[in-house]
């Protein structure tokens, strides 16, 4: 290479790390720490992000990682805060816990809650790709309605996963903290904003990013942002914030997209497009999407509400 | 009995071809196994899987250490991976190669045998998936497996067209590797034994020591497809690079000499009315790949807002 002047991206989770091609959930690290800068104590629960990360003996962090067990990161975090604080080097950086959907809120609930209860200064982030990815696809309780995983597989007298997903933002906010907010890799901007905010706030914060798998969810691996911004587009996953208990700065959709348009990509929803009584089951992720729409815009009319760091 | 170990990258089906040429053998008649390498394995990342035949019950359940048979489903993986370790001196080493056997870098002294399978797939079936269209070369090659219990296990696997379409794909393999005949085997020399942990000895200890190691890592092998930049078309608004997972995009900026010839490009261009003024202002910067990482996932071509983002066959 010639004498040039190369800027790298602000690249705290190196190249190298073993990610699939494509992976939503490493560009959602990516994402994470450009916002983060590096100044932060990283808990990284068991899950796709650990193993792509730090495969012995490397390891693709730049910041301080830990690697805790898969239910407790957030105890981990808790212990690191307030160790920081013991010793007096609180300033040196933020506790930032990333953590699966699986981690965060299945196996790790119970963590989380002490973490939040007990007012730690941690902001909690999960990535959200809607299953155990490092096993294989299996259900999470983050799984959407009619997704077909390896636990929840379609079938003659099943449509996949029979439940919505657990909404865990309204189970964090009701913890009582200061900041909660959901967000998405597809939206860079915002995440970068959020993910600031969340880290800025003192006191638990808790923020779930939306991370599409196209290896579990099954699509091209070029259209990650793509579906990404297609779930929010049609109103199956929606961006907001929750702002000392009240529902704020909720991202607006301008066009609502059928949700048809983001299912049919998608290898966990084919099933629904060519069995028999599929229509029906689309209608009902239709009106769930409307029923998104329409109860986050009644509560939230203005909504500029802004935290208090 | 005879093991076969099938090496591949995550995601082109190394499982599947050992599960299909374990039930492709039992409908020749024979007893058989079949079984992955346990690990964290990801698309693109080396895996590997196993299959046993045999005319008698098969009691053993190890994994393979000393196979008969070899399937490369990608021959970046030689570099890489030991592939050959433990082959039985009379054994043999199937390469998806458009390459000489000579050309593989295997040691003299193993029977290799290339075949384009990727040509072949991406001909017949449309996709860069060879674990089919190996089988059928497999078949050909060993005269261990019949070529039509191959084709009734992968239909039996894949109804309809696209069963069809990799009958057909391992058919043509099947054909080109029978066609040819099998070189006699050169004398088994001693093998030298390939360290395949370079990597740990780099980094000299036993805990994860430094930060951002995996960069030793070079992911850029898994990649079929590689991005290609229109940098004349380029609005330079930087949405590959914040969308690369792998931070394979790298922003340059000229200076000196090359900095002026890139303006004098762009003002040509922006005279013949093919860019606008702010376009020739930011012609220094430049977005290039960093093919040492690259995935070739295509999520830069895919969001680049004016499409000037090509992804092409990589060249092996």
């Amino acid at each position: 290479m010639q004498a040039q002047e190369a800027e790298r991206p602000i690249d705290l989770l190196a190249s190298g790390h073993r990610a699939c091609a494509g992976c939503g959930a490493a560009l959602t690290i990516q994402a994470i720490l450009r916002a983060t800068g590096a100044n932060v104590f990283v808990a990284n629960s068991t899950g796709c992000m650990e193993i792509i990360s730090s495969q012995y003996p490397q390891s693709a962090w730049k910041v301080p990682w830990i690697h805790s067990l898969f239910e407790n990161a957030a105890a981990v975090a808790s212990g690191i805060e307030v160790a920081l604080k013991a010793l007096g080097r609180d300033d040196e950086g933020k506790v930032v816990v990333i953590a699966g959907d699986g981690g965060t809120v299945d196996i790790g609930m119970q963590a989380i809650s002490g973490m939040l209860e007990r007012g730690h200064d941690v902001c909690y982030i999960c990535y959200d790709n809607e299953a155990y990815m490092n096993t294989g696809n299996q259900r999470s309780g983050s799984t959407p309605f009619d997704a077909s995983t390896t636990t929840s597989p379609f079938g003659k007298k099943s449509f996949g996963n029979d439940r919505p997903k657990k909404n865990m933002p309204a189970i964090a906010a009701a913890h009582g903290i200061a900041y909660v907010a959901t967000t998405s890799v597809g939206y860079p901007r915002d995440l970068a904003k959020k993910v600031q905010k969340g880290i800025a706030v003192r006191g638990p914060a808790y923020l779930q990013i939306h991370a599409p798998c196209n290896v579990g969810w099954g699509f091209d691996s070029a259209k990650t942002i793509e579906i990404a911004r297609l779930a929010v587009e049609t109103g199956l996953w929606m961006m907001y914030e929750i702002v000392d208990g009240e529902l704020v700065n909720v991202m607006k959709v301008p066009r609502q997209q059928p949700v048809e348009e983001y299912l049919k990509q998608q290898r966990r929803f084919a099933h629904l497009f060519k069995m028999p009584g599929g229509e029906a089951q689309i209608k009902l992720i239709q009106d769930a999407a409307n029923y998104n729409l329409e109860r986050y815009k009644a509560v939230s009319p203005v909504g500029t509400r802004e935290i208090q760091t | 009995m005879k093991e076969v170990r099938i090496h591949g990258r995550g995601g082109q089906g190394s499982v599947t071809a050992a599960e299909l040429l374990a039930v492709a053998a039992f409908e020749d008649g024979k007893y058989s196994q079949a079984f992955p390498f346990f690990g964290v394995e990801r698309r693109g990342a080396p895996v590997t899987a196993f299959t046993r035949l045999s005319d008698k019950k098969i009691r053993l359940r190890s994994q393979i250490y000393e196979p008969d048979y070899v399937i490369v489903q990608d021959a970046t993986l030689i570099s890489a991976v030991d592939v050959a370790a433990g082959l039985k001196p009379e054994g043999m080493v199937i390469v998806n190669s458009e390459k000489s056997a000579e050309e593989t870098g295997l040691d003299a002294g193993i029977e290799v045998r290339t075949i384009d399978a990727t040509g072949i797939a991406l001909e017949i079936i449309g996709r860069p998936i060879v674990n089919t269209t190996l089988l059928g070369a497999f078949a050909g090659a060993t005269g261990e497996i019949s070529i039509e219990s191959i084709k009734r296990s992968v239909l039996a696997r894949f109804p309809g067209k696209v069963g069809e379409l990799n009958v057909r794909a391992a058919e043509k393999a099947y054909q080109i590797m029978a066609a040819t005949e099998r070189t006699p085997h050169a004398k088994p020399g001693a093998r030298e034994k390939r360290e395949t942990h370079e990597i740990h000895e780099k980094i000299g200890t036993a805990a994860i020591g430094k930060p951002g190691t995996s960069e030793v890592t070079k992911t850029g092998d898994w990649r079929v497809f590689y991005p290609e930049f229109d940098m004349e078309q380029c609005t330079r608004c930087g949405k590959c690079l914040e969308n690369c997972p792998d931070a394979a995009i790298i922003k340059r900026t000229l200076s000196g000499k090359e900095a002026d010839a890139a303006r004098k490009k762009a003002e040509e261009l922006e005279k013949a009315g093919k860019i606008n003024k702010a376009a020739v202002k930011k012609a220094p910067i430049r977005y290039e790949l960093d093919p040492t990482y690259c995935k070739g996932c295509g999520i830069c071509a895919n969001e680049c807002p004016i499409k000037g983002i090509k992804m092409k066959l990589e060249e092996k």
